[in-house]
């Protein structure tokens, strides 16, 4: 499965910074470019929707994210 | 094109196709650019096809773009068009395409044969449910709910109240927004809100009364933090019984006693006038002041003066607001100050914690009161703000009309005049509606399991797209003896059309399969009177059929079989539909019910009730290019123009020139709206000795509703797969109760074996428990009071006493 989430920060750029390097070392996460220092668009890929919502629930608990949410989601399992 | 050599080769390029589409879609929506299109595959020479719908799920109304491929959903995408969502969904995107796809849909009409079902067909179904009508027809009753869709719940309606004569017709909307009907009737003389979601966008300061939209409606919360993530000055307020992930995202959290909110409001009221902040002139020329009529209890009460209003305040002190409570003293100054202050702009919101209460209809009118006194009222972001759980409760069940004693667009079958209305639209015989309002939901279930012997004179009921059998409160009265062999209901017979097995097929006694979402046409509106489209766009699986086509089916059964009530004046099928070379379209055969679009027939049909409240509906037509209109629609130089903001000069086109504010439906024929004051009094049942805690019931994030369709997603089944009783540590030490152990929970009505979470997502204080009801094998309902609002009817599911012990 793949989908794209949106992670919106309210934060200080250098949290935002260890958050991002945390997200980018994730292997199903892939993330897109910072747009207005606060919206990283992230492209999530998992196995199922077990997996989708697991990921996306510990974008939800990084620090300095306020708020996950789904924009694409892609129902075909891989 | 495919790769016929390295076929990996092109789930690999396909794979590396859709990421990048779906970065592309982030993208897009982050930066709030539309310039992209979703991906159309071509795999297998097969189209990826997309098209729009509202989601399924909750009241909100985001739309969604659904991908159809090979005849089946693949793929969700946020609707980049859609003002509501933005582009954006909330986890439950993850699943709304996969809730079609449960191992165990319904796919066959089932008949009860002594313990379990056998299969029959549908021309046999359609007969029994005649047969059911026909032998009692004013013994039977109809039972829907706020995912009927528009068209779904207009064909009821008038099947019940146009066809057979029968008010009774009820939703499960009774159970979750009653209260904010009443407390809107009985403020502004007509329902449903003044303000919109672009309140969210203007306000400064949100006040959230017992709601939690982080997790219950989440892509408006996050309409919310985005703001305050671009560096605007949010004030948010959470005023709850417990902690949510709502909380944590508050500037303030001001936890109260249930019924505390009566208290709140109060105190307020009595801070502006005293500090002399009170919006004098909004007062004087808009608002007229109410106080409930003891001697004779009614709906609009009693006028009083604006000096007998501050007088029942007086003694609502912040200190005795604190007592009654539990919010601190110096936290109801806060709140009297920030209504007080002109230059703030408040929007409250609430949803279950304000309408599952049994003073819903005053502690409704009452907030709506407080901004009234402060004139937090007409301009964008100034808006107090009701929120409903279910995708139609306002466009079916308020605006249709599917409640006992209503009629469509706001009318009432006491009103003659109303009847009199419905009696035209529907080209019936004068007198055919029955005067006498229904049975409410309570009403109606308790009548069901009473024998008939005893005075139970419902005798069928018919549920269509909701569950009872889990979410009627004090299920061991209200639902359960219908599956008691010695409870004397031999007689009774019930009916469900549902996609799934459910808590309320084990006991039916006629099961129908029902098409959902996407495998139909549909038109719903959601909390802030938008009404949204969509095209059917997969089929059924096996023999489901559309609620709609169900209830016509049986119409027509009883039509061909001469019952008069299924004519229209002129002899005519009540649900007769014409195609262009105006021959009717025999819709009650299965084969031919997609010949025509039968959801624009109704519609339409149906748009002629608008009018009378200013609710006007443009045409189906219209709806079809929206992404939903907010009513009233109207046409202006050609163009049907929605309306954002009612009452408000500057918004609303049914405001006269020269007037800023008008109320022009009045319940006192004066423009004016009431503010109301009601008296703190304490909840249906309180902690004693022998019951020492409150129970709360509510929802979590993973389920929806019952769970019926969400808990048959293994990933969210997996990801929270058993309801369980969040209690505080103090209260779980006392008891020795550590996280994970079994408690055996109590109340005068039942009992329960569940889980203990302590410390988990939800905070409940001492004193207090949580258990969420989406779990039909723990059913918290067995727990509950069936104690019901007096106007309203709607019960309070928030307040039990109960007691607990380690099982």
């Amino acid at each position: 499965m793949i989908s794209s989430v949106i992670a919106t920060f309210d934060c200080d750029l250098e949290t935002l910074e260890r958050t991002k390097h945390q997200i980018d070392r994730n292997d199903s996460c892939e993330s897109g470019e910072l747009i207005e220092n606060r919206k990283l668009p992230i492209v999530v890929e998992a196995i199922d929707n077990q997996e989708m919502e697991t990921t996306t629930r510990w974008l939800q608990s990084l620090d300095g994210i306020e708020f996950v949410d789904v924009v694409f989601v892609s129902l075909e399992k891989n | 094109m495919s790769n016929p050599i390295h076929p990996d080769a092109n789930k690999l390029e396909r794979r590396q196709f859709m990421k990048a589409s779906a970065m592309a879609a982030a993208t897009a929506v982050a930066t709030g650019t539309n310039s992209f299109a979703l991906p159309v595959l071509n795999a297998n020479g097969t189209e990826l096809s997309w098209d729009k719908a509202p989601c399924r799920f909750c009241g909100t109304g985001c739309h969604v773009q659904v991908g159809v491929q090979d005849g089946k959903v693949v793929a969700v995408a946020g609707d980049k068009n859609a003002e509501v969502n933005k582009g954006l969904l909330c986890v439950k995107g993850y699943h709304v395409g996969s809730a079609l796809y449960g191992k165990d849909r319904l796919t066959k009409p089932l008949l009860r044969d002594g313990d379990s079902f056998k299969e029959i067909s549908w021309e046999e179904a359609i007969e029994i449910v005649a047969d059911k009508i026909e032998a009692a027809p004013e013994r039977f009753a109809f039972y829907g709910s706020g995912q009927w869709t528009i068209p779904e719940g207009y064909a009821a309606q008038k099947f019940m109240k146009g066809g057979l004569s029968n008010n009774h017709i009820d939703p499960n909307a009774r159970l979750c927004m009653a209260s904010a009907v009443t407390g809107f009737l009985a403020t502004y003389g007509v329902d449903e809100p003044a303000g919109c979601y672009d309140d969210l966008d203007a306000c400064d300061v949100l006040i959230m009364w017992g709601n939690n939209p982080a997790e219950m409606h989440p892509v408006l919360f996050s309409r919310v933090i985005d703001r305050r993530s671009k560096g605007e000055k949010v004030i948010l307020i959470d005023i709850g019984t417990r902690r949510t992930r709502t909380t944590e995202a508050c500037q303030h959290y001001l936890e109260m006693k249930g019924h505390g909110d009566l208290a709140i409001a109060n105190g307020i009221a009595h801070l502006l006038i005293k500090n002399g902040t009170y919006n004098k002139q909004f007062v004087e020329s808009f608002c007229n002041f109410k106080a409930p009529d003891d001697e004779n209890p009614n709906l609009h009460g009693k006028q009083i003066s604006f000096d007998e209003y501050k007088k029942h305040l007086e003694e609502y002190t912040p200190e005795k607001v604190a007592e009654l409570s539990g919010v601190k003293a110096d936290d109801i100054r806060m709140l009297g100050d920030l209504f007080g202050n002109t230059n703030l702009k408040i929007t409250s919101l609430w949803c279950m914690g304000m309408n599952q209460h049994t003073r819903g209809t005053a502690i409704n009118s009452m907030v709506h009161g407080i901004h009234f006194l402060s004139g937090h009222f007409g301009t964008p972001g100034d808006s107090p703000t009701s929120l409903t759980g279910q995708p139609s409760a306002c466009g079916t069940v308020r605006e249709v009309g599917t409640l006992a004693h209503a009629l469509p667009g706001g009318r009432v079958v006491a009103n003659p005049e109303h009847r009199e209305h419905a009696e035209q639209f529907w080209n019936l015989p004068e007198g055919r509606i029955n005067e006498t309002p229904g049975y409410h939901t309570v009403k109606m279930w308790e009548s069901f399991c009473t024998p008939t012997d005893q005075g139970g004179d419902i005798g069928t009921i018919w549920v269509q797209v909701t569950n009872p059998g889990q979410t009627l409160p004090n299920l061991n009265k209200l639902f359960n003896p219908k599956g008691d062999a010695k409870a004397g209901l031999e007689d009774k017979f019930l009916i469900v059309s549902d996609v799934y097995p459910t808590a309320t097929t084990r006991l039916a006694d006629l099961i129908l399969p029902s098409a959902m979402w996407v495998e139909k046409n549909g038109v719903v509106g959601n909390s802030e009177r938008r009404t949204q489209q969509w095209f059917k766009m997969v089929e059924p699986p096996g023999e489901a059929r559309d609620d709609c086509w169900q209830t016509i089916a049986v119409a027509r059964e009883l039509f061909d079989r001469g019952y008069e009530g299924m004519k229209d004046r002129d002899g005519r099928f009540i649900f007769e539909f014409q195609d262009e070379n105006r021959l009717p379209v025999p819709i009650w055969n299965w084969a031919n019910y997609y010949d025509t679009n039968v959801d624009q027939h109704l519609f339409e049909e149906y748009r002629q009730f608008s009018r009378l409240k200013h609710k006007d509906l443009a045409p189906y037509t219209e709806y079809v290019k929206a992404r939903g209109m907010r009513w009233p629609v109207v046409e202006k130089d050609g163009r049907w123009q929605e309306t954002k903001f009612r009452f408000a000069a500057d918004y609303d086109t049914y405001v006269e020139e020269g007037k800023q504010i008008q109320f022009y439906h009045s319940s006192t024929k004066d423009d004016r709206a009431q503010i109301w004051f009601h008296p703190w009094i304490p909840p249906a049942e309180v902690p004693d000795d022998e019951y020492p805690f409150m129970l709360c019931t509510g929802r979590v994030l993973e389920h929806w509703h019952t769970g019926t369709m969400t808990r048959r997603i293994p990933e969210l089944s997996r990801a929270m797969p058993s309801a369980y009783i969040e209690i505080h540590p103090e209260d779980a030490s006392k008891l020795k109760i550590k996280n994970g152990d079994k408690v055996k929970v109590e109340s005068r009505r039942g009992s329960l074996v569940i889980q203990a979470w302590i410390n988990g997502r939800g905070k409940p204080p001492e004193g207090t428990v949580f258990i969420p009801f989406f779990d039909e094998t723990l059913m918290a309902n067995d727990l509950t009071l069936d104690a019901i609002d007096p106007f309203s009817k709607q019960p309070d599911y928030k307040k039990s006493a109960v007691r607990i012990g380690k099982a």
